[in-house]
C-alpha cells in the first residue's frame, strides 16, 4: 500500500511541479504584455483546476483551497475577458497571482519535504475573494454561485457509498476525478465534497447525485462506477423520474466544458514523452557502466594469451564501437536542458526590478544546454543567490548609472555551455564590478587574512568573497547581505564536483563561472599506486605530476612538508600516512608527486607510482561502509578495473580537508 | 522445520537463517577499505556490485586468522543490503526444529547471537541475529 502511495505521490509532486513551472513562465510572459490572452487565461485555469483536483485527492488541503480560489478567479475573467479590468486591477490581478504562486510553491515544497502543510490559507484566500468581488462590483460570496445545480443534466446517476466507510465526500470527489478522467462531462451534487468534510453527511443521506445530459453518458460512467470501491449501490433515474433541482444552470455547466478540453492537448504530449523514474535509469546506468568494464575484460584476454585472430579482433572493434554508443545513449537519458532552473530566474529578476527599481535585463543564452539531471538539481540554489547578489550588489542604483555616465540598460546575462567534459555557467553584470580595496579591508575587519594583506593577487581577493561569513554590503538586504551567501554557493557546487570563479572589472561589471562536470557517473581517472592498493584521481583535478629529490622539501615550524615547484610552494599529502595504508614508499625519491587542485586548494599528493589514465565508472560504497566516515578521508566511491579488481576513487577536496583536519587534531593534542 | 545454514567462527558453531543467505564464494580478492574499522575486510565485486565484507572473527572481537582455501565469504541479504561475512569454515544447510530454540542461560553474553538451536545429537549451534550484525556501535569506535 505504501508503495502504491509512493507512486502517486511522485506523480503527484511530478504532475504539481511542471503545472507551476509552466504558470510561472506564463505569467512572466503575461505580465510583460500587461494582459492575460484567452489561452492563457484558459491554461492557468486548466492548470489550477489540475492541481486542485490532484492535491484533494492526496489531501493536501491549503494547495487545493489556493488552487480553487485560483480557479474561481480565472473562471470570471474568462467569462468577462480581461478588458473588463481596469488598469489598476490588472497590476493587481498580477501582484494577486505572483503571491499565489510563491504560496503554491511554498506548500508544494513542503508536501515535497514531507513538512505539514499550513492550516491557515485564509489570508491569501480571502485576497483572492475579495478581489473577484471588486471585479463583480458586488458582495456575493462566490462559493454559493459554485454550489449552484444544473437541471439541464437530467439523467441522474444515484449512488450510494458503503455503510461507515468513512470520507465519503472525499470518495465522491475521486469518483468525480476518475469520470473527469474518462472525458465525460457531467454535474454532481453536492457540489463542495472537495472542500467541505460536512459534505459527507449529505452524501450518507441523500446518496451522491451526478447528473448527465444523455443516457449513454450516465451508461458509460456506470461502467467507470461498477468498477470503483465502496460502492454500495448506484441507480440510473430517467428524466421523467429525476428530482428537479433549483437555480441558474449556467456557471456548472461552463466549469464542465473546460474538462474534456482539457484532456486533448494532454493526450497529444504524451505521446512521445514518458516519465521514467530516476532509479531505473539509474539501474540502467549501471548495467551500462558494467558492459562497458566486461566488454574491455572480454577483449583483453586473447592478448593475454597470446592469441591473435583477426575475426575476433573486428568483432571487438565492432562491439566497442555498439556499447560506447549504448553508454552515450544511456548518459543522454539523464540529461535535461537547463532552460528550466534559467526561467526560474526570470521570476527572481522581476521581483527586485519591483522592490528594487533597478529595471535591470535578464538575457539567457544557451538555456537548451543539457546537463545531468542531479547537476541541474545542485545548480538551482546557487545560481539564484548569484543572481541575486549581481541585482543586488553588482547593478549601481538608476542614480548611482548616470552619475557614472553608464548608459545602456543594467542587465544580467545567463549563459550555459559545454565545453568537453564540462558545462560552464557564466552569470555576467554590467554593474559597477567588485571593489578590491573594500573586500580586502573587510576581510581584514573579519580577521580572514592569512597572509599580508599586500601580498593578495585580485584573484585571491575575489575568492575571500566566498569564505564563510563574507559579506560586502554594509546592510542587511531583503534579498542577500546575511553573511551567508557565497561560500553556501561554492559548498552547493562544490559537493557536485565544480568549481566557482569570480573575475571582476571595478565600474565595467563581473562575472560568476560555474564549472561543473557534465556528469557524475562516469569520470576520466589516472589510476595511481601505494603499496599495492590502487586508487583512482579525477583527472579533472589534476594539474602535473612530477619527480621530486629529497632535497626539494622544505619543512614548515610543524615539520609539515612543503615543496617549491614552478615558484610555488605547496604542502606535501602523503596518501600512506593520510590513511594508515600498510604499504607504500617513504622516500621522495622513490615516488611520484601529483600536483592536484579542487576549487582554491592546491597540493601535492604523494604516491608510488602512477598507473595509467582511463574512464572508470563512479559506483557508490555499499551504504553500510557510510557508517564509518570514510568519506571524510577523501575516499568518495568506487570502481571496478578491467581486470575485475576494485579501485577507491579519492576526492581532492576530500583529502585536503581530511589532511588539515588532521593536523589541527595533532595541533591540539601538542598543546 | 526451518531451513538453517551452519558456519564456524574460531570453534563456535553458528547458524543462519538460509532466508538471509544469498550464496557463499570462496577465494575473493578483497579490497582494503583504508579508515574503516577493523572488522571489515574490504570490499569485494561480486559480478558488478560492490559488497562489502566483514570478518566474523573480528566483529566477535577475536584475534584475526589469516584466510585460507577454507575460508568462506557468505552473503547475506539483511533488509535489502548485500554484506559478506568472512568465516572459517561453512559446514553445512540442515532443516531444523525451530521450536526447538532456547534461550542463552547467559545473558548478554553474546551481542550477535542469544538462541541456541540443537542441530545434532551432540551439538548446539548459536542462532546469528543477522539484523544485529549491520548495527553500528558508535560508541565502541
Amino acid at each position: 500500500m505504501d508503495n502504491v502511495n509512493d507512486t502517486l505521490l511522485e506523480a503527484y509532486l511530478f504532475e504539481t511541479d511542471s503545472l507551476l513551472a509552466e504558470l510561472d513562465d506564463l505569467l512572466i510572459s503575461a505580465e510583460q504584455e500587461g494582459t492575460f490572452s484567452v489561452d492563457e487565461t484558459n491554461q492557468i485555469f486548466r492548470n489550477m483546476h489540475t492541481i486542485k483536483g490532484s492535491s484533494a485527492m492526496l489531501e493536501y488541503h491549503s494547495l487545493m483551497e489556493i488552487a480553487h480560489h485560483i480557479e474561481d478567479l480565472f473562471f470570471y475573467i474568462r467569462e468577462n475577458g480581461m478588458d473588463s479590468l481596469s488598469g489598476k486591477q490588472r497590476n493587481q490581478l498580477f501582484e494577486l497571482m505572483f503571491d499565489s504562486m510563491d504560496t503554491l510553491r511554498l506548500e508544494y515544497e513542503k508536501v515535497k519535504a514531507d513538512l505539514p502543510l499550513s492550516q491557515d490559507t485564509d489570508g491569501l484566500t480571502l485576497k483572492i475573494n475579495t478581489f473577484i468581488k471588486k471585479l463583480k462590483g458586488e458582495a456575493l460570496p462566490t462559493k454559493t454561485e459554485v454550489d449552484t445545480i444544473d437541471d439541464k443534466h437530467s439523467y441522474q446517476v444515484l449512488i450510494n457509498f458503503d455503510t461507515d466507510c468513512g470520507m465519503e465526500n472525499l470518495r465522491a470527489f475521486m469518483l468525480v476525478s476518475a469520470l473527469e478522467g474518462e472525458g465525460l462531462a457531467f454535474t454532481y451534487s453536492p457540489k463542495d465534497v472537495e472542500t467541505n468534510a460536512a459534505s459527507s453527511e449529505t452524501i450518507i443521506d441523500q446518496g451522491f447525485k451526478l447528473f448527465f445530459d444523455s443516457e449513454s453518458l450516465a451508461k458509460e460512467a456506470i461502467e467507470t462506477i461498477k468498477n470503483s470501491g465502496s460502492i454500495r449501490s448506484y441507480e440510473l433515474i430517467q428524466p421523467k423520474l429525476a428530482a428537479i433541482t433549483e437555480d441558474e444552470p449556467s456557471v456548472t455547466a461552463e466549469v464542465n466544458e473546460a474538462k474534456p478540453e482539457k484532456a486533448i492537448p494532454k493526450a497529444n504530449i504524451k505521446q512521445d514523452l514518458i516519465n521514467v523514474s530516476l532509479n531505473k535509469l539509474d539501474k540502467l546506468i549501471a548495467v551500462v557502466g558494467e558492459i562497458v568494464i566486461t566488454e574491455s575484460m572480454v577483449v583483453a584476454i586473447p592478448e593475454r594469451l597470446g592469441l591473435k585472430d583477426d575475426s575476433f579482433l573486428k568483432s571487438a572493434r565492432q562491439l566497442r564501437k555498439l556499447t560506447d554508443e549504448l553508454q552515450d545513449i544511456a548518459m543522454s537519458l539523464r540529461m535535461v536542458p537547463v532552460s528550466g532552473v534559467f526561467q526560474r530566474m526570470n521570476r527572481i529578476v522581476r521581483d527586485m526590478n519591483k522592490s528594487l527599481g533597478k529595471n535591470v535585463k535578464l538575457t539567457l543564452i544557451g538555456s537548451d544546454t543539457e546537463v545531468d539531471k542531479t547537476i541541474v538539481d545542485g545548480i538551482s540554489d546557487p545560481l539564484m543567490h548569484i543572481v541575486r547578489n549581481a541585482i543586488d550588489h553588482g547593478i549601481e542604483s538608476p542614480e548611482a548609472r548616470l552619475q557614472a555616465g553608464k548608459e545602456e540598460q543594467p542587465e544580467v546575462t545567463l549563459s550555459a555551455s559545454h565545453t568537453g567534459s564540462e558545462v560552464i555557467i557564466t552569470v555576467t553584470d554590467n554593474g559597477q564590478g567588485m571593489d578590491t580595496e573594500a573586500i580586502l579591508k573587510k576581510a581584514e575587519k573579519n580577521g580572514l587574512l592569512t597572509k599580508p594583506a599586500d601580498a593578495y593577487s585580485k584573484k585571491e581577493i575575489l575568492s575571500l568573497l566566498m569564505l564563510p561569513g563574507f559579506s560586502t554590503n554594509h546592510e542587511v538586504t531583503e534579498y542577500s547581505g546575511r553573511g551567508v551567501g557565497l561560500d553556501v554557493v561554492k559548498k552547493n557546487v562544490e559537493s557536485i564536483g565544480g568549481t566557482v570563479i569570480i573575475t571582476s572589472e571595478q565600474g565595467q561589471g563581473s562575472t560568476t563561472t560555474l564549472k561543473i562536470p557534465l556528469t557524475l557517473a562516469i569520470v576520466d581517472g589516472m589510476d595511481v599506486s601505494v603499496g599495492k592498493e590502487i586508487f583512482t584521481l579525477p583527472i579533472a583535478n589534476i594539474k602535473q605530476s612530477f619527480k621530486a629529490t629529497n632535497t626539494d622539501v622544505i619543512r614548515d615550524a610543524k615539520g609539515q612538508e612543503i615543496i617549491k615547484y614552478l615558484n610555488d610552494f605547496f604542502p606535501v599529502v602523503r596518501l600512506r600516512d593520510l590513511l594508515q595504508l600498510e604499504n607504500g614508499v617513504t622516500d621522495m625519491e622513490d615516488g611520484i608527486l601529483i600536483w592536484v587542485e579542487s576549487g582554491e586548494h592546491s597540493y601535492c599528493l604523494f604516491v608510488d607510482n602512477l598507473i595509467g589514465e582511463q574512464q572508470v565508472v563512479v559506483k557508490p560504497l555499499p551504504t553500510y561502509l557510510n557508517n564509518f566516515r570514510i568519506k571524510d578521508y577523501g575516499i568518495s566511491g568506487c570502481t571496478i578495473l578491467g581486470d575485475g579488481s576494485i579501485s577507491i576513487i579519492l576526492d581532492v577536496g576530500g583529502i585536503y580537508s581530511a589532511f588539515t583536519g588532521d593536523q589541527n587534531t595533532r595541533n591540539i593534542s601538542e598543546v | 522445520m526451518k531451513s538453517y545454514l551452519t558456519f564456524t567462527t574460531d570453534n563456535l558453531t553458528f547458524a543462519v537463517a538460509t532466508d538471509y543467505v544469498v550464496e557463499i564464494i570462496t577465494n575473493y580478492q578483497i579490497r582494503t577499505v583504508p579508515k574503516s574499522p577493523n572488522f571489515i575486510s574490504g570490499i569485494i565485486n561480486l559480478r558488478g556490485q560492490i559488497i562489502p565484507v566483514m570478518d566474523m572473527r573480528l566483529r566477535l572481537g577475536k584475534d584475526f586468522l589469516p584466510y585460507t582455501e577454507a575460508t568462506c565469504i557468505v552473503i547475506l541479504d539483511i533488509d535489502n543490503e548485500l554484506i559478506g561475512l568472512a568465516v572459517d569454515t561453512v559446514l553445512q544447510v540442515q532443516d531444523l526444529d525451530d521450536t526447538a530454540v532456547s534461550p542463552l542461560p547467559t545473558p548478554k553474553s553474546e551481542e550477535l547471537a542469544n538462541q541456541l538451536l540443537t542441530i545434532a545429537t551432540d551439538k548446539v549451534a548459536l542462532i546469528l541475529d543477522a539484523a544485529s550484525l549491520l548495527e553500528v556501535d558508535t560508541q565502541g569506535e
